[in-house]
């Protein structure tokens, strides 16, 4: 039990007998709600309890800052864990609020992104980490700008707005005479969103990937301090399109959480309808995307047009056909007609059966087999260590669907179909998206079946807390935690699943040739806004 | 018998190339028909328009500079089968040195700015500039972060603004024709 040896702070010892797993004592205990339980270190350094966490078989999965936490002075840091078998949380809080802590990357390897975000969020430092460049603060950002503490203020950091302060990144260099770069973005050929892309080749074949991220870094954290619950609704609903409603989703069941709200069963069961609607329109562009950049048109315009009825019951639903106003505090919204979703029953059918017509006749089709299997191999060991989430990990053999591990809302009474893969290769995405398409249809029309009546909303009478709450988006857990204080949003952390699948492309890639990039790219379909915030 | 076998692989082959390619799947959208109907009517005066503008095509380059993908999700509709702006003589063009105009969405971030001037100046003129969305028109849900410079406007002179969260593929359509009609033939 005891995995710490030389341990003078004599954490972990005698909890074999109690039965318990943890290697906390339950009287750090700090709160315990529905989805987490928080746990107060009296310790300045966490180091020798997340190894322990580690070898219990927890999982890092979001660390973040925070100020004014509490009655805590300083910025508290608040290490999120996910527990195999367990639909809550653990988060432990250490004593430590100073300015310098200890890294964890060498235990967690994704902890090192968390540490770059906090360093330039909050200008802490991480002693032992390897990797200390800046993450979402570009050069525009002067030395020394650290946009989350609470006493910069929400404005421009320099008079000139083109100047260049910040340093010059320096990317990982490969070298050796055959070497040679290739530096791709932020503006790419197609209509996609800004990245940057160097890649290291020899010959045709990909020896390395550097991805950097953060040119669409819009301050949605700042942003949302100060903000009343509802708009800060409005402002998650913003961070990326395609996922607009299960953003706006997470964020107001957090709201729920913390004022004590029960929603009525028709908004749960409709909050389904539009969670997995989104689902299924951000899947179905992901293939279509795919068989695009093999050069399969034909299969591709047929997948668009899918796509676009489905965008067309988003419209007559809520009238946005990214379904944004759809989820609010309290429930849904309330121009959502029985007429409209009649409609959308018809049309998930009607698609289901279109869609296997198409997968079927391109999962024949000698060139796109070619094309897709053993391109762009996620191998399993990866999802661990990266906390890969959604499709990515489902296609490398994960079962891991936070609708069914951590379930919340509808969920927690009809469990919706699952879908896993092997092979973690493009052809594996493919087919998984194909059936978790088809698998939300049918839920769809499960759902609309059993919807009853019922008001669409309720009222919220906030006050205030903190709540952390899991969903599922249609590219794997997003993780929102809100913190009100004084009736107003203190704190929003949201980790999109984007913010950790990034980095299995750059594993992804390594072997494969350049021309292959954009198909396993679009494989994972990655959100560029949802990562930069 | 042999001919036989070679019979029935001669009638697979045969069937196979009956089966269709692509159904035609104009019968099950837009189920009144009348959005159709409006694409079509906006389609042809756009033509024109491009015709006695561009020669027949409009170029259009595409850049992001800070929004939530949901614009760009759109303005790839346009290119889809259902809107299909192609046959109308729009194309999206990959480098902005082949376009008319550009396109711009998101309220300009502080790391797309420099990016969003390059781009600007490698695009020959005379050109457009289009902001489309909420946050490329005023710096929408933004304004006021410090990591935005706001609208499209504070980085680059804008001709046409396309309001909307983001505007829908035919709101496109119809902006576009309202801007060329004022535009006169360089």
């Amino acid at each position: 039990m005891n995995r710490i040896s030389g341990n003078n702070i004599g954490v972990i010892t005698e909890d074999s007998q109690s039965g318990m797993t943890l290697s906390l004592r339950e009287s750090w205990l700090f709160k315990e709600d529905q989805t987490a339980r928080y746990y107060r270190l009296p310790l300045h350094d966490p180091v020798p309890v997340i190894r322990a966490m580690k070898g219990e078989g927890k999982n890092l999965i979001l660390f973040f800052g925070v100020e004014d936490f509490e009655d805590l002075p300083g910025c508290s840091l608040l290490y999120v864990f996910e527990e195999p078998g367990s639909p809550g949380f653990v988060v432990l809080i250490p004593e430590g609020r100073g300015a310098i802590h200890q890294s964890v990357a060498g235990i967690f390897p994704i902890a090192s992104l968390f540490e770059r975000e906090i360093a330039d969020g909050f200008g802490v430092s991480f002693t032992g980490s390897f990797d200390t460049r800046r993450l979402f603060l570009h050069e525009a950002y002067p030395p020394g700008f650290h946009p989350l503490r609470r006493s910069i203020p929400n404005t421009a950091p320099v008079q000139d707005t083109f100047d260049k302060p910040g340093k010059p990144y320096e990317f990982r260099s490969i070298e050796g005479s055959a070497v040679f770069q290739v530096p791709v973005g932020p503006v790419h050929a197609g209509i996609i969103e800004p990245g940057h892309f160097r890649f290291s080749v020899i010959g045709e074949t990909i020896v390395n990937l550097e991805i950097r991220l953060g040119f669409l870094h819009r301050g949605v954290e700042k942003l949302a301090e100060g903000r009343s619950p509802d708009d800060g609704v409005r402002i998650a609903e913003s961070i990326s399109g395609d996922e607009s409603a299960g953003n706006a989703c997470g964020l107001s069941m957090a709201l729920e959480q913390i004022s004590g709200t029960q929603i009525s069963p028709r908004a749960e069961h409709l909050r389904g309808v539009i969670l997995e609607l989104e689902r299924a329109y951000s899947l179905l562009s992901d293939l279509a995307g795919m068989v695009t950049d093999i050069a399969h048109p034909v299969s591709a315009s047929r997948l668009m047009v899918l796509r676009e009825r489905l965008q067309q019951e988003a419209d007559r639903i809520c009238g946005s056909r990214f379904l944004k106003g759809s989820i609010c505090p309290g429930g849904i919204s309330e121009r959502i007609t029985r007429e409209s979703l009649d409609h959308l029953f018809k049309t998930a059918g009607g698609i289901e059966h279109e869609l296997d017509e198409i997968a079927t006749w391109v999962l024949s089709i000698p060139s796109v087999i070619d094309r897709f299997a053993t391109t762009g191999v996620v191998q399993p060991e990866l999802i661990r260590s990266l906390a890969l989430s959604g499709p990515v990990a489902r296609a490398s053999g994960s079962f891991a669907d936070t609708r069914i591990d951590h379930p919340y809302g509808i969920y927690q009474e009809r469990v919706p179909g699952q879908v896993c893969e092997q092979g973690g290769d493009v052809m594996a995405r493919f087919s998984l998206k194909y059936q978790e398409i088809r698998a939300s249809l049918r839920y769809i029309q499960e759902l609309l079946v059993f919807t009853p009546d019922g008001p669409a909303i309720v009222p919220v009478q906030m006050h205030d807390g903190f709540a952390l709450v899991a969903t599922e988006s249609p590219r794997g857990m997003a993780l929102h935690w809100v913190y009100i204080k004084n009736g107003v949003i203190h704190r929003y952390k949201v980790r999109t699943a984007s913010f950790c699948n990034w980095y299995a492309i750059e594993r992804a890639v390594i072997g494969n040739i350049v021309a292959d990039f954009p198909v396993i790219n679009k494989s994972l379909n990655l959100s560029y806004a949802g990562t930069d915030l | 018998m042999q001919e036989r076998i070679c019979e029935a692989m001669i009638e697979t082959v045969i069937n196979l190339f009956k089966k269709p390619l692509c159904i035609d799947t104009t019968h099950s959208i837009g189920q009144d028909g009348g959005e159709e109907l409006e694409i079509q009517r906006l389609g042809k005066d756009l033509q024109q328009e491009i015709t006695r503008i561009f020669d027949k095509s409009f170029a259009i380059r595409e850049v992001d500079c800070g929004s939530d993908n949901a614009a760009e999700i759109e303005l790839g509709n346009l290119s889809s089968a259902y809107y299909d702006v192609e046959r109308f003589g729009i194309t999206f063009v990959a480098s902005p040195r082949h376009a008319d105009a550009l396109m711009v969405t998101g309220a300009v971030t502080r790391a797309m700015a420099d990016a969003l001037i390059k781009t600007y100046e490698a695009t020959p003129n005379p050109k457009i500039v289009i902001a489309v969305g909420d946050d490329a028109c005023t710096g929408g849900i933004w304004k006021g972060s410090y990591a935005v410079l706001g609208g499209v406007e504070a980085v680059i002179p804008v001709d046409l603004k396309i309001p909307g969260n983001p505007p829908r593929p035919i709101e496109i359509i119809g902006s576009l024709l309202t801007l060329l009609r004022t535009q006169q033939r360089s």
